[in-house]
């Protein structure tokens, strides 16, 4: 039997894991764009 | 009127257990919502890549966080399996299960009590019961039946002793596609697991249909009562046995999936809706037969033997299988195969569809009085 607290805790860590995984790819893609933006002024 | 009893809640309130209702809240407020995050993460990932030159370390961040992504999807993918799987879906099944055992209050409260038709024969009752949804098939049944659909799927050997165990049965079917395959363990593991979820799958119960119930009782009627059996067949055909009166009904051409919605993300399937149903043309097909056989025994085995042997000639001659030599009977009149396909199928085809109609336009008449 899968209690509603077992679940609850799985589904908030997946939640956070989730949002914080967000968080990074928003950084990684500012600092890509940024990178490629830099070329572009080089070339 | 008397005070209905309402059993008292056992369950413990501090650890309220998993219900359907919660289930369906937490996948549209929990898990839609991270799933619609992760894909936008991913192709916010994807967009800002598509267009890049990147470094070494760049591109060692996006294949980590790539990779990261994908190992969350599959998580969410696994919690709403177990959650699917969790003990209140089990709940929901025993609750359809039992409403089959019979309950007094419930018949009063639904209308008159339903009619109950049975045959000599008590399996063709339960399986004719079970495809219009008033019967379940029981867990033996299911795993006979899994059995019965990988040996034919993976073309295993028939050899297989009947009383191997589903796992064993499962792992025969690994160690097969491990042998002729390039599948790494991983990947093994993963078939070993999907076939043991087959089982919980498995369509023990249909929709329930009481106008099919009627019609498909009284076709088993008319044509002299044949015994009815279920069983996977390789080359997907259902027939019929004179000998013993017998039908036996391909399971997968005859309960077929009408909905089945494959939902995927980054690649992983987010989960499989099936609605299983009836498909009545192969049952009709081999009723044909059932009614030659009931109208004129003697005569059908004369009929039968002698287009066999003519059957079993023409597959020497042609060298083609049985099977397909028998095809060639449809179109020529005079023979069984003919009769029961090109004359007494439509007929019985356009009986079928008159009495559904017949029992739809009733039910309506009674609603709108």
């Amino acid at each position: 039997m899968i209690s509603q607290n077992t679940k609850n805790r799985v589904l908030a860590n997946l939640k956070k894991e989730t949002e914080g995984a967000k968080k990074e790819v928003e950084k990684l893609t500012k600092e890509i764009n940024k990178k490629t933006a830099n070329k572009q002024q080089n070339v | 009127m008397s005070e209905k009893f309402i059993p008292e809640q056992t369950v413990d309130q501090s650890e309220p257990l998993v219900t359907p209702e919660s289930i369906e809240q937490d996948f549209e407020g929990e898990l839609i919502p991270s799933m619609r995050n992760l894909a936008e993460a991913a192709q916010q990932l994807e967009d800002a890549v598509a267009n890049a030159e990147l470094s070494s370390v760049l591109q060692e961040s996006v294949t980590g966080m790539r990779e990261r992504l994908k190992r969350i999807a599959f998580r969410l993918v696994l919690v709403h399996s177990l959650l699917l799987s969790s003990s209140s879906f089990a709940d929901v099944i025993s609750r359809r299960e039992s409403e089959f055992v019979g309950n007094d209050d419930t018949e009063t409260l639904v209308g008159p009590p339903k009619p109950e038709y049975s045959a000599p024969d008590r399996e063709t009752a339960h399986l004719l019961n079970y495809i219009v949804g008033r019967d379940t098939l029981s867990e033996d049944e299911v795993e006979r039946l899994l059995k019965e659909s990988w040996v034919t799927d993976f073309d295993l050997p028939t050899t297989l002793p009947e009383t191997i165990g589903l796992e064993e049965m499962a792992d025969s079917v690994v160690n097969k596609i491990e042998t002729e395959e390039d599948l790494d363990q991983l990947a093994l593991e993963g078939l070993k697991e999907s076939l043991m979820g087959e089982k919980e799958y498995f369509p023990r119960f249909l929709e329930e249909n009481d106008d099919l119930y009627e019609v498909i009782w009284q076709l088993e009627f008319e044509v002299g009562m044949p015994r009815i059996r279920f069983a996977f067949i390789k080359d997907g055909r259902s027939y019929y046995d004179p000998y013993d009166n017998r039908i036996v009904l391909n399971f997968s051409t005859t309960i077929i999936d009408t909905v089945a919605s494959f939902k995927t993300f980054l690649g992983l399937s987010l989960g499989v809706e099936y609605k299983h149903g009836f498909d009545p043309s192969n049952i009709l097909a081999e009723y044909a037969h059932a009614q030659q056989w009931s109208q004129n025994r003697e005569g059908y085995n004369e009929r039968h033997a002698k287009d066999s042997k003519q059957t079993l000639a023409r597959a020497d001659s042609l060298k083609i299988s049985r099977y397909d030599s028998q095809k060639y009977e449809y179109g020529i009149p005079g023979t069984v195969e003919h009769e029961a396909h090109k004359l007494i199928l439509p007929q019985l085809t356009k009986r079928f569809g008159e009495l559904m109609q017949a029992r739809k336009s009733s039910a309506f008449k009674a609603k709108s009085q």
